[in-house]
């Protein structure tokens, strides 16, 4: 996780130098604000580093984790060793427990329905992914999944379409066949 | 003139207007990031046929009812119904998950019901008092009112100070996309006309609130609620009954963010729980189940929509987007805003009064029914939620300006989100500063184009040198407090 915040730091610090930057091109008013502005985020973020740095490094894992029993999956972990007779070696080792954030393979499922939207509609893409959604999350109760996916989906689409008359994504894939 | 106007809003066809407009107005209301614009915008072209006094009454009860009902989704899922409702979820959804879902459906329907007899008072009896101040207000006063409301990051911040200003800077620099409100030239844009009408709040706020959320729930098993069972609406209304203090200042700030135009929904319920949690002596239990927390909010919001008609109705100036659709459907229907209304239209504005009255009524009336049904929702499994949750929300920033974009920003701010969560990253300082910064930039820009550069105009204006001086106080102060307490 520590990567993950010195990433987060990464892209606030990016965006805020972004507005800086652009902001050199703006007429004297159109600039006043995002200048003052972006300077004062930009102390305030180093401030913060300089302030909450080292306690973030001993910070416990999210209470989000899911710990995996060495029973349940065996992760390869690929360590570099240091450089002995002028060349590389690697040496394979079994690690185990294991910590993984399972919000990553929810974001890329989520990231797949944003894209099933756009390709497929609204309708479809919202109907598969009620389905797939639950048994990710390891909902078992199959039955329930599907009934409240084909209602939740039609009620939607339904409301949407003919009571609030607005055009919910058709599908660009559609169109081209 | 008030019997004749009342025994009109009673005719059948009024109060089947009054029920159908409730009705649609707390279903739109419960959907995530759809709030009363978007109710209302949709519903104005059925009133075409409608007689003028039913037309009002009809939206005014949408209005009404998609305020409350935008409450439902921010307690029991914390996701907010719209953007005036996101302070909601700070304590409402807490609640929620200690098994007082039901409890939190009470607060927030005396809540709302209550803040919007306080609008309804205001408009009806102190409108032209408020107008006068509302007129003596200025750009540099909006300008000190903005830094006003700022100056709260430090308390939305809680022991995060330096995240939350730096979050809270996130929030004004994402203000700062689009047209700059002076020179109108385009800023941070990249060429893009979608960036050029700038960042929509509704999109953020569903994912830096809800998408955020899902991927909580996601890591947990179980349901929202931690125990089985939601409470009673009745133990939420004793709560709100005990609480006078509250009601009184929520109600002051609903009024007057209401009244002035450019502030409104989406920052009165936020600097309603803010000035709230300045006032507790126990801060500390704020984000964690207070029901003065959920109250405030609550309460600014019903009496902000209800105040916001105030210059709409009296000067025929529409505070917000929404009254400005108020406005239109006046227009469209024969009906003259400003002094005209009161004084040329016969019964016709007192029929108006006594609708907005029974929309209040009306919606507590279906909160009392329905409430504890909604508060049941926090017992659904986190499993079938939270992907019920994602497609609301993907749907709601979807359909409020039915732009795909608009979708894809969701999606992105819910990862931005997460990470705010798992870092411990304060929020709503972001959007805080998203709300303010166009009107802290526009009115800082206006007054110096007034007074040809000089700084000292927001010091020279008594309305604005006050505010400078509470804002200070605002600051200064709990350094003080806590000096002379050790």
């Amino acid at each position: 996780m520590k990567k993950l915040e010195v990433l987060l730091i990464v892209v606030l610090g990016g965006f805020i130098a972004t507005f800086l930057f652009l902001s050199r091109d703006y007429s004297s008013t159109a600039a006043f604000f995002p200048r003052v502005i972006g300077t004062a985020s930009l102390i305030f973020l180093v401030l913060n580093r300089m302030v909450s740095g080292p306690s973030t490094l001993t910070r416990r894992p999210s209470r989000n984790a899911t710990t995996l029993s060495p029973g349940r999956g065996i992760v390869l972990k690929i360590v570099p060793l240091p450089l002995g007779e002028g060349r590389a070696e690697r040496r394979v080792r079994v690690e185990g427990p294991l910590t993984v954030h399972p919000w990553i393979p929810i974001v890329a499922l989520q990231g797949g329905y944003l894209v099933s939207i756009y390709l497929l509609g609204f309708f479809v893409a919202t109907l598969a992914y009620l389905i797939i959604a639950p048994i990710q999350l390891r909902y078992e109760r199959r039955g329930v999944t599907i009934a409240t996916s084909v209602a939740v989906t039609l009620l939607l689409a339904g409301s949407f379409m003919w009571l609030f008359d607005i055009q919910l994504p058709p599908g660009a894939i559609w169109g081209l066949l | 003139m008030w019997l004749e106007g009342f025994v009109t809003a009673f005719l059948p066809l009024n109060l089947l207007y009054l029920v159908l407009g409730t009705a649609v107005g707390m279903v739109i209301g419960a959907l995530p990031g759809l709030g009363p614009l978007f109710a209302v915008s949709l519903m104005l072209p059925l009133t075409f046929g409608m007689p003028a006094a039913t037309a009002i009454i009809f939206l005014t009860a949408v209005h009404a009812a998609t305020a409350y009902g935008d409450s439902f989704a921010s307690i029991v899922i914390n996701t907010p119904g719209g953007v005036g409702s996101v302070a909601s979820c700070w304590d409402g959804y807490p609640m929620a998950q200690k098994g007082q879902a039901g409890v939190a459906m009470g607060i927030s329907t005396l809540g709302s019901f209550l803040g919007g007899i306080i609008g309804w008072i205001s408009l009806v009896v102190l409108s032209p008092v408020l107008i006068w101040f509302a007129l003596k207000m200025g750009p540099p006063e909006y300008f000190m009112v903005a830094v006003l409301a700022l100056s709260l990051i430090s308390l939305a911040a809680g022991e995060e100070v330096l995240k939350g200003l730096l979050l809270g800077g996130i929030g004004l620099l994402l203000s700062f996309v689009g047209r700059d409100p002076i020179t109108a030239e385009a800023r941070f844009t990249f060429g893009s006309l979608y960036l050029e009408d700038g960042i929509p709040l509704a999109s953020v706020v569903l994912g830096v609130f809800a998408l955020s959320q899902v991927l909580v729930l996601a890591g947990k098993t179980g349901s929202i609620s931690q125990v089985r069972g939601v409470g009673k609406v009745w133990d939420g209304f004793r709560m709100v009954l005990r609480l006078p203090g509250t009601i009184l200042r929520a109600g002051l700030i609903g009024i007057g963010m209401g009244i002035l135009p450019a502030l409104g929904l989406s920052s009165a319920n936020v600097v309603a729980y803010f000035v709230e949690k300045r006032f507790s002596k126990h801060p500390e239990t704020f984000g964690t189940g207070e029901p003065r927390g959920l109250l405030a909010p609550e309460i600014a919001k019903n009496a902000c929509i209800v105040g916001d008609l105030i210059p709409t109705f009296t000067l025929g100036i529409p505070g917000s987007s929404v009254t400005a659709i108020f406005l239109a459907a006046m227009v469209i229907h024969g009906i003259q805003p400003g002094a005209a209304f009161f004084t040329g239209s016969g019964a016709l504005a007192y029929t108006i009064f006594a609708g907005i009255l029974l929309a209040q009524v009306s919606f507590f009336v279906m909160g009392l029914l329905f409430a504890r049904q909604f508060a049941r929702v926090a017992l659904i499994p986190n499993a079938l939620l939270a992907p019920l949750i994602v497609v609301l929300s993907l749907i709601g920033s979807f359909a409020l300006r039915g732009r795909f974009e608009d979708v894809v920003l969701t999606f992105i701010f819910g990862i931005v989100g997460y990470l705010f969560v798992v870092f411990r990253y304060p929020a709503t300082c972001l959007v805080l500063g998203l709300v303010l910064g166009n009107l802290m930039e526009a009115n800082f820009q206006r007054s110096l184009l007034i007074s040809g550069g000089e700084y000292s105009i927001f010091f020279t204006r008594p309305i604005s040198l006050t505010l400078f001086l509470l804002t200070i106080g605002l600051l200064v102060g709990p350094y003080f407090k806590r000096k002379r307490y050790q």
